[in-house]
């Protein structure tokens, strides 16, 4: 059975919003540059553990496409995916709501290089919480759609349906089952 | 305008029947609003990016209907391949 303990080995802790450590301490402000390289650097690396994280999911998706692998354990794998998926929006989302406050303050606005490094920093911090997020959810996706393919061989299905009345007569009677 | 034809592969079938009765009740309304096309806006029917070719259709704020397109005789039809809960992380922390 494939679940929690099935994705261990294959998801890594959330990347640090750099340019929300740096909004914690305050927008800079002035030639924060020593500040400003070390901000870049660390959001290199969460670039990297994104890549990182991506590569990993595509090692797992490539092990759950097995042929001795069931429908009922890609869901359950998918389920635990969400799961973590949940854990990890608990941890980036309140992150990300104030990185987007701070993008929208005045002091943001003010067009000086440091601000104008700051907000490109804050921006793809931004892009990369909102990706690493949507890597769990592609990867739910992908399980289920496999997981349905393979339910296929066995449970063909419905027939196409033309018109909502006789589509939804057929789930009516599915769910009174 | 011409309705949607719809097909529903078993993995939809059967996350549907794993639904609360209350979120059924909703579901086959808004696959009822799909295939009619009457209520767009709030569907919001959208191609998945970096999904090949998988699309999907809101139900609730948290909860959408995923789907392929597939072709028969008859012509094109949407193949409903599973439904369940998935937030929206691009669009979530601004309707706060």
């Amino acid at each position: 059975m494939l679940g929690a303990l099935a994705i261990s080995g294959y998801v890594l802790p959330p990347p640090v919003l750099t340019a929300e450590r740096g909004a914690r301490r305050g927008i800079p402000s002035g030639d924060s540059l020593a500040r400003l390289a070390e901000l870049a650097e660390t959001q290199a690396r969460a670039r990297a553990k994104l890549k990182e994280q991506r590569d990993r999911f595509e090692q797992l998706y490539r092990h759950a496409e097995q042929p001795e692998v069931d429908p009922d354990d890609l869901v359950a794998l998918a389920q635990a995916l969400r799961t973590q998926e949940l854990e990890n929006a608990a941890i980036l989302l309140p992150q990300i709501e104030q990185l987007r406050i701070n993008l929208a303050s005045p002091k943001a606005r003010v067009d000086t290089p440091a601000i104008r490094s700051w907000r490109r920093l804050a921006e793809e911090s931004l892009e990369i919480a909102v990706v690493w997020l949507e890597l769990y959810q592609n990867l739910q996706i992908r399980l289920f759609r496999l997981a349905s393919d393979r339910r296929s061989e066995t449970e063909p299905g419905s027939p196409v349906f033309d018109d909502a009345e006789s589509a939804t007569e057929y789930l009516r009677k599915l769910v009174a089952e | 305008m011409r309705p949607r034809r719809v097909r529903y592969a078993s993995g939809f079938q059967k996350a549907l029947r794993d639904c609360p009765l209350e979120l059924q009740v909703q579901i086959i309304r808004a696959v009822e609003q799909f295939i009619n096309r009457t209520a767009e806006n709030s569907l919001r029917p959208e191609r998945k990016q970096g999904l090949d070719g998988i699309w999907a259709f809101r139900v609730t704020s948290g909860v959408r209907v995923f789907y392929r397109q597939a072709k028969d005789a008859q012509g094109t039809y949407s193949e409903l391949i599973h439904v369940g809960p998935h937030d929206d992380y691009r669009t979530i922390n601004r309707r706060r």
